[in-house]
C-alpha cells in the first residue's frame, strides 16, 4: 500500500476536449475529471487534444497550452500525427509531453483514447513515470481494428468478431496480411506498459482478452453521467407512442440511414401515423453517399404537405437541450452498425424513461433486453426495423410496460467510485487519499465486471459498476 | 556455355584483412572476361561504306597491298581516323529505303562515358536490328552489336503486332569524349543492309540512375525470355560492365557516408546488431519498440545504415524519438544513394563497437524476449567453430517456418537455335523447411548447412573480416549472404544454424523497385559463376554429405 504525499493527482488523457468536438469518449474522460474534482484528496487534470478544426487553438512554439482559463484543464496541441502507425512523429512533442509529466508529476495516467496523441506515448509515459499507474479505457476496437476500430468489415458490412491478419487483409487488400501482424505487434508493444485496463462493456472485455490482452489487468467500469434531467420528469405522452427520436451523430456507422429506409418501407406499406426526430450532427463526417441519401431523402420529404412530412431534423443539441428534445418523442431509436463500446445515448433514453429500440448486437444488446426495457431489431435491416416501429406505434401497453422496467442508468458517482478502485485509490478520513494495489480476484469474481450470466440482476435500479 | 571452374574454391583463403574494405572485391579468379582482338572489325565499321568513301583503299586492294578493308583500317584506318571522316560517316549515315519502322525514343548519358539507348524496331525474327552507332558533332562516338529486346505493349498495340513481339529494344554503348554529350546526337540504326538515323539529345544522368535504368531494362528483357538468354547477354559482357558499373557506384556511396550518434553507445556491448535500411522507414521505429522490451538488450548497440537517402530526415527524427521512449542509444549511417545490401552492412560493421557482429533486416522480431541472453549462451558455450558464423530459424507470420538454413540446387535449361544446343546451369538458392509446421525437427537443430539467410546472422567479427566481409560485385540484394556462406566454407568454417527464432516478414522489410529484379539476375549470373563448380562438387541438394554433421542442441 503507497500513500501519496498529500493529494494524488490523476491526469485524464482525453481525445479531444467535448466543448470543441462531441463525443461519447471525451465526454464520459471530461465527466470523470468533473467528478473526481469533487473527490477529497485527488487533484484531476485535465488534458485534451484538439485538431485541426481549432487552428486559432494552436500557440505559435507551443505543444501544450492551458484551456480557457480554467485550472487543471489542458489542450494537447497534436502535430505530425502518423495516422498509419498511430504515433506522434514530432520531437518537440515528445519533449513536451515529457516536461508536463515531470511537471505534473501524476500518481495515476488515466488515457482514454491515444488517437491525435500516438499510441507509443503509453511506453513514453511509463518510462517517465515508472511508479505511477497507468490507466486505458477502451472506447472502441482502434487497437485491433484498422478499419476505424469499429470492427464490421469492409466486404461485405457484416460484424467482425475476431481480427487476423488474413482478416484484415481481407478488408484492405491493398495492405499485406504481414502489415496486420506487424500492427498487433506495435500496439501490443505499447498496451503492455498499462497496468489497468477498463471497458465500459463486458463484451469488449471479452474480445480484449480474445485478442490477447491479459485478463488479470481488465476491469468492467460502466459509463457514468451526471444527472443529464436535471431532475425534470417528462410525463407520459397521453396517446399513441408513436414518435420516435434518432439521437447521436450522423455518420454512417451510427445508421441513421437504417431509420429513413425504415421509413420509405412504411409509407409505402401505407403506415405513416407516425414521426420520426433526428438530433444531432456532424454529417461532414458522414461518406458522400450517406450525405447523398440524407438529403435526397429530405428534399423529396420537403415537397411533401407539412402534415404528410414524417421526419423532421432537429440539429444538434447539447446535453441541456435533452429535456426537451425527448419530450418530443416517445422511443428512442439505436440503429448502430458497429457493436458500441457502451451506447450513451441508451443512458440518455432511460433517464428520460424513454425504452430503446436498437440494433441487436454488442453493447446495446447487452444493456437492453430485448422486450423487457426495449426492443432489438436486426442489425442493419430496415425491414425488421419498420416492423418494430409498427408495432411500437399501435400495440397497446406496450411503451408503458418497456418504460415501466427501464433500469436506473449509471450514475457519474458511480463511475467514479469505480475509477477510484482501479486507480488503487481509496479516501482516508483526512481527505488525502491512499494508494492500494488492485486485487486480480476482484476480476475473477466478477465484482465489478458483471458477465451475462449475472444479467437478471441488473434489472431496475442497476448500477453497473456496483460492488 | 556451362558454369566456369571453381573460381569459389580459391576465393577468400587469404590471410585476414584488419578490417572490411566496404567496396573493394576479394581477390579471386576472375569470372568474368571479355577479350577484344585487334583483327575484329568496330563496330561501327561499314565495309562497303568504306570502300565507297575512300577509293584510295580500293586501289591500294586491287593492288595487292591489302587483303581487305578491314585490314586497311587496321593498319592505318584506325590511327587516321578514317571512321570520323566526313564522307564515311555521310555514307553509313545515309537512311536506305527498306529499312522497317523504328523510332529511337530516349539515349541517357552518364559522366563516365557510357549511354543507354531506348527504342523500338519493327524488324522480323529472322532479321534483327544487328548495330547501334551513337554519335554527334563534337567528337561523341561509339557503337555496339550488343542490342537487346524486350516487348512494349505500348508499341505492338500501335503496330498492330502480337504483344509476344520483342520490339523494343535498349543497349549499352561506351563512348568516347562524354562530356560533350550536351550536344544533339545521332543514332544509326542496322538491320542487315538498311539504315536509319535518328536525331536525339542525351539526357544526361548520375551513374546511380544509369546502373538502375540499365538493370530496370534487364528486368524487361527477361520477360518473355528463359534466364539462359539473359545469361547468355551477360556472358558477352554485359554481366561485367553492370557489376563494374556497380562497384564504382557502391564505392561513392561508401565515401560518402555520414555518422549520426543518437543517445550515448555501450562503450563495450555485447554484440553490434546491424541493420539495413531501404525504403520502408518506418521499420526502425518499430523494431526499436519491440527489440526493447528483449531482457538484456542494453547490453547490445545497435547500427542502422540507411541506402534510402531520402530518408534521412526521417530517420534521424525517428531515431531521435526512440531514443526518447525506448531510451536505446542508435548510430545512424546514412549513405548518399543505394550502395547495396552487402557494402551497406560492410560499412556499418566497421563502425561496430563490439566482437559480435549480428547482421538483421529491419523486417526480423524475436519471438522470445529472452533472446539475446540465449544468443549470448550459443555465443560463449559452442565450440569456436560452430558460431564463427551461424544463422537462426526464421517463422513466417503465420507462424509456419520460413527459413531453417539454405542450401543449392542446380537449374538446367537448355536453348536451340540453328540446330544446335547451347546447355546452361544455374545455381538456385533454396531454404530448409520453407512452410513447414513450427516444430519440425530437423530443420531445427543445430547443424552446419550451406548457407544462412542474410535476414539474420551471426558473426564473429573477426571472422566475418576475415573473409573480407560481403562481396561488394552483388548489386542491391540477393546471393550476397549465400556467397559470404560460400566463401565461409572455402575458407573452412560452414555456417551454422542454431536454434534461436525470430519473426521474418520476408520480403517486407524494403521498398522494391523494378531495377531490383535486373540486379538479381546479374548476382544468380555472378554467384553461378563463382561457385557453380564448388556446389557441383560437394554441397549440391538438401542432403549434402558435406553437411552431414551429427545434429545437437
Amino acid at each position: 500500500m503507497t500513500e501519496t504525499q498529500g493529494n494524488a493527482k490523476v491526469l485524464i488523457v482525453s481525445f479531444h476536449h467535448p466543448e470543441l468536438m462531441r463525443g461519447g469518449a471525451q465526454q464520459i474522460a471530461y465527466e470523470l475529471f468533473q467528478g473526481l474534482q469533487n473527490e477529497p484528496g485527488i487533484e484531476p487534470v485535465f488534458l485534451g487534444s484538439v485538431d485541426s478544426a481549432y487552428p486559432a487553438l494552436y500557440k505559435a512554439g507551443a505543444c501544450i497550452t492551458g484551456f480557457d482559463q480554467r485550472p487543471n484543464e489542458f489542450l494537447f496541441l497534436p502535430q505530425e500525427y502518423n495516422g498509419a502507425w498511430h504515433r506522434t512523429s514530432s520531437i518537440r512533442l515528445i519533449d513536451a509531453y515529457c516536461e508536463f509529466l515531470e511537471t505534473i508529476r501524476p500518481d495515476v495516467v488515466h488515457f482514454h483514447h491515444f488517437l491525435n496523441y500516438g499510441i507509443d506515448l503509453l511506453s513514453l509515459t511509463k518510462r517517465v513515470l515508472p511508479n505511477a499507474r497507468l490507466v486505458f479505457t477502451f472506447h472502441e476496437f482502434l487497437s485491433i481494428c484498422e478499419a476505424n476500430g469499429h470492427m464490421v468489415r469492409r466486404s461485405d458490412q457484416s460484424l467482425c468478431s475476431q481480427a487476423s491478419s488474413v482478416r484484415c487483409h481481407q478488408c484492405f487488400p491493398h495492405l499485406p496480411p504481414e502489415h496486420f501482424s506487424l500492427r498487433k505487434m506495435w500496439f501490443m508493444r505499447h498496451l503492455q506498459e498499462v497496468d489497468v485496463f477498463t471497458c465500459p462493456s463486458s463484451f469488449m472485455i471479452d474480445r480484449y482478452v480474445a485478442w490477447g490482452i491479459d485478463a488479470g489487468k481488465m476491469r468492467h467500469v460502466s459509463n457514468g453521467q451526471a444527472d443529464c434531467t436535471r431532475g425534470a420528469r417528462l410525463p407520459a405522452f397521453d396517446g399513441p407512442k408513436n414518435r420516435f427520436g434518432f439521437f447521436g451523430q450522423l455518420v454512417d456507422i451510427k445508421g441513421v440511414q437504417i431509420i429513413l429506409r425504415a421509413v420509405a418501407i412504411l409509407r409505402e406499406q401505407g403506415f405513416t401515423y407516425f414521426k420520426v426526430e433526428l438530433n444531432g450532427d456532424n454529417l461532414r463526417y458522414a461518406t458522400p453517399a450517406l450525405t447523398k441519401e440524407i438529403e435526397d431523402f429530405f428534399a423529396e420529404e420537403n415537397e411533401r404537405p407539412f402534415a404528410e412530412r414524417i421526419v423532421h431534423r432537429n440539429g444538434p443539441y447539447q446535453v441541456d437541450q435533452l429535456a426537451s428534445r425527448m419530450a418530443r418523442v416517445d422511443w428512442s431509436i439505436v440503429p448502430s452498425l458497429w457493436e458500441e463500446a457502451f451506447g450513451l445515448v441508451v443512458s440518455e433514453a432511460w433517464a428520460f424513461r424513454r425504452p430503446v429500440i436498437c440494433s441487436d448486437v454488442g453493447a446495446l444488446a447487452e444493456r437492453v433486453t430485448d422486450d423487457v426495457d426495449g426492443i432489438h431489431f436486426t442489425r442493419g435491416d430496415p425491414d425488421a426495423l419498420a416492423a418494430v416501429m409498427l408495432r411500437a406505434s399501435t400495440e397497446t401497453g406496450l411503451w408503458e410496460r418497456l418504460s415501466g422496467a427501464i433500469p436506473e442508468p449509471p450514475s457519474l458517482a458511480a463511475m467514479v467510485a469505480g475509477f477510484l478502485d482501479v486507480y488503487g485509490l481509496k479516501q482516508k478520513p483526512n481527505g488525502s487519499s491512499v494508494r492500494r494495489p488492485v486485487s486480480r480476484e476482484k476480476v475473477a469474481k466478477g465484482t465489478d465486471a458483471p458477465m451475462k450470466a449475472q444479467r437478471p440482476s441488473r434489472r431496475p435500479a442497476r448500477i453497473s459498476n456496483s460492488g | 556455355m556451362t558454369i566456369v571452374d571453381g573460381a569459389g574454391e580459391n576465393a577468400s583463403t587469404d590471410q585476414s584483412p584488419p578490417e572490411v574494405s566496404a567496396t573493394s572485391p576479394p581477390k579471386r579468379p576472375e569470372p568474368v572476361s571479355m577479350t577484344f582482338s585487334s583483327d575484329i572489325a568496330p563496330e561501327d565499321f561499314d565495309e562497303l561504306a568504306y570502300l565507297a568513301a575512300f577509293p584510295d583503299v580500293v586501289r591500294s586492294i586491287k593492288a595487292g597491298e591489302f587483303p581487305s578493308a578491314l585490314d586497311h583500317y587496321n593498319f592505318y584506318g584506325r590511327r587516321e581516323g578514317r571512321l570520323a571522316d566526313p564522307r564515311y560517316e555521310d555514307l553509313v549515315r545515309a537512311d536506305t529505303a527498306e529499312f522497317p519502322a523504328a523510332n529511337v525514343d530516349k539515349i541517357y548519358g552518364c559522366k563516365d562515358g557510357q549511354c543507354l539507348v531506348l527504342g523500338w524496331v519493327n524488324d522480323d525474327e529472322q532479321n534483327l536490328v544487328s548495330k547501334l552507332v551513337l554519335r554527334n558533332t563534337l567528337g561523341l562516338r561509339g557503337s555496339t552489336t550488343a542490342v537487346y529486346r524486350y516487348r512494349r505493349e505500348d508499341v505492338t498495340s500501335y503496330l498492330q503486332l502480337p504483344e509476344d513481339r520483342n520490339v523494343a529494344f535498349w543497349a549499352i554503348v561506351a563512348i568516347e569524349r562524354p562530356e560533350s554529350i550536351s550536344a544533339p546526337a545521332e543514332v544509326t540504326l542496322s538491320v542487315g543492309a538498311e539504315r536509319k538515323t535518328f536525331k536525339c539529345q542525351i539526357h544526361p544522368v548520375d551513374e546511380e540512375s544509369f546502373r538502375e535504368l540499365a538493370l530496370d531494362h534487364l528486368a524487361k528483357t527477361h520477360v518473355g525470355h528463359a534466364a539462359l538468354e539473359i545469361f547468355r547477354y551477360l556472358d558477352a559482357g554485359l554481366g561485367r560492365s553492370l557489376i563494374a558499373l556497380n562497384l564504382k557506384v557502391s564505392r561513392r556511396m561508401a565515401l560518402g557516408a555520414q555518422t549520426v550518434q543518437i543517445g550515448v553507445a555501450p562503450a563495450r556491448p555485447e554484440a553490434s546488431v546491424i541493420v539495413c535500411l531501404f525504403g520502408r522507414p518506418e521499420l526502425l521505429m518499430i523494431q526499436c519498440a519491440i527489440f526493447s522490451k528483449c531482457r538484456g538488450i542494453e547490453n547490445y548497440e545497435f547500427i542502422y545504415v540507411s541506402n534510402s537517402p531520402e530518408m534521412a530526415d526521417l530517420l534521424i527524427k525517428d531515431a531521435t524519438i526512440a531514443n526518447r521512449i525506448y531510451g536505446m542509444p542508435i548510430t545512424l549511417i546514412l549513405l548518399p544513394g543505394n550502395a547495396g545490401f552487402g557494402v551497406a552492412n560492410n560499412i556499418a560493421a566497421n563502425a561496430a563497437r563490439s566482437a559480435r557482429l549480428l547482421l538483421m533486416n529491419p523486417d526480423i522480431f524475436p519471438m522470445d524476449p529472452e533472446w539475446p541472453s540465449q544468443h549470448s549462451r550459443i555465443v560463449n558455450d559452442l565450440p569456436p567453430e560452430q558460431v564463427a558464423l551461424f544463422g537462426a530459424p526464421l517463422y513466417y507470420d503465420d507462424g509456419s517456418l520460413m527459413h531453417g538454413g539454405m542450401y543449392f540446387e542446380v537449374d538446367e535449361e537448355f536453348s536451340f537455335r540453328d540446330q544446335q544446343a547451347t546447355r546452361c546451369e544455374m545455381l538456385r538458392v533454396e531454404h530448409y523447411g520453407k512452410g513447414a509446421p513450427p516444430h519440425t525437427n530437423p530443420y531445427l537443430v543445430s547443424r552446419s548447412v550451406p548457407a544462412v539467410s542474410g535476414a539474420w546472422m551471426s558473426f564473429e567479427r573477426e571472422w566475418f573480416e576475415s573473409l573480407g566481409g560481403f562481396s561488394p560485385e552483388y548489386i542491391y540484394g540477393h546471393y550476397e549472404d549465400a556467397d559470404l556462406c560460400l566463401k565461409s566454407f572455402s575458407a573452412g568454417k560452414p555456417a551454422w544454424l542454431h536454434y534461436l527464432p525470430f519473426v521474418h516478414f520476408e520480403g517486407k522489410g524494403s521498398a522494391h523497385r523494378p531495377a531490383f529484379e535486373g540486379g538479381r539476375l546479374v548476382n544468380r549470373w555472378h554467384f553461378t559463376k563463382l561457385w557453380g563448380e564448388t556446389v557441383k562438387k560437394s554441397i549440391h541438394g538438401p542432403a549434402s554429405q558435406a553437411f552431414s554433421t551429427p545434429a545437437h542442441r
